[in-house]
């Protein structure tokens, strides 16, 4: 028989070790659209482990939001600018030892925590969900909009805010750039816009009438 | 920080929008025309040199293959300008017969451009639509010249020969038979001027199908209105015409300004538009089909009241009969002459323009009194229309260049020439 | 031991051939379907000459594009050039994993099965991307840039439109979203009729984010000749049209289970027959409902592009931003009030 347990053991060290692999690529790649798909597999990899630990939501909301929408617009601009890795690598070297010293102590931080946590047993204890019987989703969502209502609304309030200040500060009105309103467009009438003109023919003998002098 | 810069784009010749073989060389700001360089000459074919080195009468086949969608508009400049020349003046039936196929040829013209402007924006279906009816006044193109396109059908003196008394029929394939066959038969089985009037009569509610797909359409208003609009100054200053400075507003047409053939007879208005966008244009250019075929209606009427000669009888620029020819040799002699030697032009220099469906088409020719033109130069309309490119579409975006190269009607045989 | 394997490896596996077969095959029709369709409204034939009625004719251009050469451009990424076609086939394959052919019908019936298609439908702009970029072509670039855009703003519109679906429905899974539909009064209990806009802003979003005409600007026939994938030939290009025809079929799947009732007969609640199970169906439903919805559906992506424009690139930014976010925004808040005050009932039959 294989156990369920161990099934899932292997899974999660096959997808940690994906992104492990994924986020060492993202930073010892040369061509910078490989590290930048390095970094969306390294997100993928970790929504699977996610999925593992049941959390369906956040896990598809990583590939939804980062994968889906972040990253597309982070590719661009990579691909956009064609950012020359060796010269942004160029202290990779002398700034490594600094980088080390940065990842042990967040690795010391983050062990501290859950050790502390793990003290009192019943917080990485008995999945909150499953205790109210409900998915995943469901209890986060009732969570969010009952429990956190305020703190959820204010982070919306702050995001749009965000995207309002984005816009204004990047939007720039080119003064040779034509542009046509939409609305305006739509509601031209096809009868004002054409004028059956009757005119009589000025006989060949007659000089062509002198009010449209087109020599 | 890297600098944000503009980037070329090479647009044609091999492009699904670039009416053959249209080069234009595009500086782009992301989607924004930033500047448009349009490059001429990849179907240049020396047509005005060829014609210095010929007999008059053997260049006008030449003439069909500038614009080849307005074959016989073409022609109908050169013919004149021999004419002027010469002297002579065609028969009034030939001058009618020219007026009917320039207005049809006017239609095969514009339903050419409706078919490929609209499909230059995404609308399929007129393009086919189009073609269905560019498919019957090809036939009527057929049945009077023997050819579908390039007709050189037009002579000086007159017209080749006089309209035929009765139209080709379809033949029974898998795909005609039976009642279909018969159906499509119905309207071929009396002469070309029972065809042509059967043309004119569903011909209307023919273009109100364009019509329907396209007026009122969202898209294609958002697609056409306030898109690359030319102000009436602006046209007169690059030396458009047509349909190009009509749309603008322009009163200005050369069948009413200086009427030729028998267009000073015709009943008929001039659609003017009043922005100068290529909404206008369109409609414009769809109005003057209906206009044309008005024109056509009354010219077959009056062609069927009224009998007679097409062509001179000067056998110095017109062949004489066959019959003629087994009997007189005379005639014999005129024909070995016509067809080996042509006919020798008076000196001189003359300008003519026919309001062609794209706009003024002129031929200047000068003659030293030989039997070749000393000089031909065609004034191509929508050459002058492809020069004012760049002050059309810069600011717009990429998108707008194909609609701008749709309305302009560009058709290389004539731009390169 | 090998009874588990059987029910862990082997059956999945087929399952899922169960699905990408009749898929690939669909695809092949459909395909067929279409030129006949937009053939018959320009007044010509379209295929004609492969097989009886030209029924063959997929398959011969199938054939056609196995054996033909796939080209690499000088100076393009060659990993990622060939990369791309998979990565837009896969999510538009992967998506069907969730989607419901009837009441036991489904591979996976996950809980989050909605905002798992969300996931994959984004995830094909991927194969897009990197199509336009690792050609080294201009047009690619620029359809490239021109997809990215429209994918990403379209998906903002579907998702809220979806949003209002599961705020009608109460659930994220599929095949409770159909169960939510159920009714007595046949098909105006499904939920087009209390959303109608938000029905009619998904379907056209469907038809934006898989880049079929009015909006099929990432390949601008007559403006950027192909757009991304201008350079590609043969196999590979074969597989860019599998996945765009895939996800045009799958969007038309969708639309039917979210708005109309997914394999829910119409006349559901109004006849109470008993009636042999070849019958039964008409007023049970069954997969032929959905199927024939679908069909439908489909048929709407053909009839767009026979008739309408192409919108110009930016106008496609206008009309998703401006004008359905706001449209799907307001329908969230009247679909949260419609379930609040008890005006929709959901699942009231089933």
């Amino acid at each position: 028989m294989i156990d369920t347990n161990l099934l899932q053991l292997i899974c999660f060290y096959g997808f940690a070790a994906v992104t492990v692999g994924a986020a060492l690529a993202v930073i010892s790649l040369k061509n910078s659209v490989h590290a930048v798909l390095s970094l969306v597999l390294a997100f993928f990899s970790t929504a699977c482990i996610w999925l593992l630990a049941e959390a369906e939501f956040l896990a598809i909301a990583l590939i939804v939001v980062y994968v889906g929408a972040v990253m597309v617009l982070f590719l661009f601009v990579v691909m956009m600018l064609d950012i020359k890795m060796e010269q942004v690598r160029e202290g990779f070297i002398r700034y490594l030892p600094v980088g080390i010293i940065v990842a042990l102590v967040m690795l010391a931080e983050m062990l501290a925590l859950i050790g502390v946590r793990a003290m009192h047993a019943h917080v990485m204890g008995a999945n909150p969900a499953t205790v109210a019987g409900l998915s995943n989703t469901a209890w986060l969502g009732e969570a969010l909009y009952s429990q956190y209502l305020l703190p959820f609304e204010v982070a919306a309030l702050i995001l749009t805010v965000g995207v309002v200040v984005a816009v204004a500060l990047t939007l720039r009105h080119r003064g040779d750039k034509k542009h046509e309103s939409a609305s305006e467009q739509v509601r031209v009438n096809p009868r004002d816009r054409i004028r059956v003109v009757k005119m009589a023919p000025s006989r060949p003998d007659e000089p062509t009438s002198s009010e449209e002098p087109l020599q | 920080m890297q600098e944000i810069r503009n980037y070329t784009m090479n647009f044609g010749p091999q492009h699904p929008a670039a009416h053959g073989v249209l080069r234009l060389v595009l500086e782009m700001d992301g989607e924004t025309v930033v500047r448009a360089d349009p490059h001429v000459g990849l179907l240049h074919r020396g047509t005005e040199k060829l014609a210095e080195s010929k007999p008059f009468n053997q260049s006008i086949g030449y003439m069909d293959r500038l614009d080849y969608v307005s074959m016989m508009c073409n022609e109908h400049a050169y013919v004149r300008a021999i004419e002027t020349l010469l002297g002579i003046e065609a028969p009034e039936r030939a001058q009618y017969i020219r007026t009917m196929f320039d207005e049809i040829t006017r239609i095969l013209n514009h339903l050419m451009w409706i078919g490929s402007n609209a499909l230059d924006l995404g609308a399929m279906a007129v393009f086919l639509y189009a073609f269905r009816e560019r498919e019957e006044l090809m036939d009527v193109y057929e049945a009077v010249s023997g050819a579908r396109m390039h007709a050189t059908y037009y002579r000086p003196g007159g017209v080749y020969r006089d309209l035929p008394d009765r139209m080709p029929q379809y033949k029974e394939s898998p795909w005609h038979k039976g009642a279909d066959l018969k159906r499509i038969n119905s309207a071929r089985e009396g002469s070309m001027l029972d065809f042509i009037e059967d043309f004119t009569r569903i011909f209307p509610s023919r273009v109100d199908e364009y019509e329907d797909l396209l007026t009122n359409n969202r898209i294609w208003k958002q697609r056409t209105v306030g898109i690359g609009v030319i102000s009436p100054e602006m046209a007169k200053a690059w030396g458009m015409t047509g349909a190009m400075i009509r749309g603008s507003g322009v009163e200005w047409d050369l069948r009413k300004k200086q009427p030729y053939a028998k267009y000073a007879e015709m009943d008929f208005d001039i659609p003017v538009g009043v922005n100068g966008d290529c909404y206008d244009r369109y409609l414009v250019r769809v109005e003057e089909m209906r206009q044309s075929n008005r024109i056509i209606k009354q010219c077959v009427d009056w062609l069927r009241a009224n009998p007679g000669p097409v062509m001179v009888t000067n056998f110095k620029v017109a062949p004489p009969s066959r019959a003629e020819m087994k009997e007189s040799m005379e005639a014999l002699i005129h024909h070995f002459k016509l067809f080996t030697e042509g006919y020798g032009v008076p000196a001189g220099e003359t300008y003519c323009a026919v309001e062609a469906p794209k706009g003024e088409f002129g031929c200047y020719l000068v003659s030293d009194g030989a039997n070749k033109p000393f000089r031909v130069h065609l004034r191509a309309p929508g050459f002058a229309h492809l020069s004012s490119m760049d002050a059309t579409v810069k600011g717009h975006m990429l998108a707008d260049v194909v609609a701008m190269i749709g309305t302009y009607d560009l058709v290389f045989g004539e731009v390169d020439r | 031991m090998g009874e588990q394997l059987l029910n862990e490896l082997v059956l999945p596996v087929v399952y899922i051939l169960c699905i990408a077969v009749p898929l690939i095959l669909a695809v092949a029709m459909f395909v067929y379907w279409e030129r006949k369709v937009i053939g018959w409204m320009h007044v010509r034939m379209g295929p004609n000459k492969v097989g009886p009625w030209g029924l063959l004719q997929a398959f011969a251009d199938v054939v056609k594009l196995l054996i033909k050469e796939v080209i690499l451009p000088s100076s393009a990424n060659r990993f990622l050039y060939y990369l791309a076609p998979l990565l837009a086939l896969v999510p538009a394959f992967a998506a069907w994993a969730v989607v419901p052919f009837d009441d036991r019908m489904v591979l996976a019936n996950v809980n989050a099965g909605l905002l798992y298609l969300l996931a994959m439908t984004s995830l094909g702009v991927y194969g897009i991307i990197l199509a336009g970029w690792a050609s080294n072509s201009r047009y690619a670039l620029l359809g490239a840039m021109r997809s990215a855009a429209q994918v990403i703003s379209y998906e903002l519109a579907m998702g809220l439109s979806l949003v209002c679906v599961l705020v009608l429905a109460g659930s994220l899974n599929l095949t409770d979203i159909v169960h939510a539909q159920a009714g007595g009064k046949g098909l105006f209990d499904w939920f087009w009729l209390p959303l109608l806009p938000v029905f009619i802003v998904y379907f056209i979003s469907g038809v934006a984010e898989t880049n079929r005409a009015p909006f099929d600007v990432a390949e601008g026939e007559s403006e950027i000749v192909a757009g991304f994938h201008v350079e590609y030939s043969g196999s590979a290009f074969a597989i860019f049209f599998l996945a765009e025809y895939a996800n045009m079929i799958l969007v038309s799947f969708l639309a039917s289970i979210f708005f109309l009732g997914g394999w829910l007969s119409p006349l559901q609640g109004w006849i109470h027959a008993d009636a042999p199970n070849w019958v039964n169906w008409i007023w049970t439903g069954s997969i032929i409902w959905l199927l024939i919805k679908a069909f439908l559906m489909s048929f709407l992506f053909l009839w767009f592009r026979a008739t309408f424009p192409r919108y110009r690139y930016d106008q496609i930014m206008r009309l998703g931003w401006k004008v359905f976010i706001p449209i799907t925004i307001v329908w969230v808040l009247v679909a949260g009030c419609m379930k609040y005050f008890g005006l929709v009932l959901a699942g009231t039959g089933a």
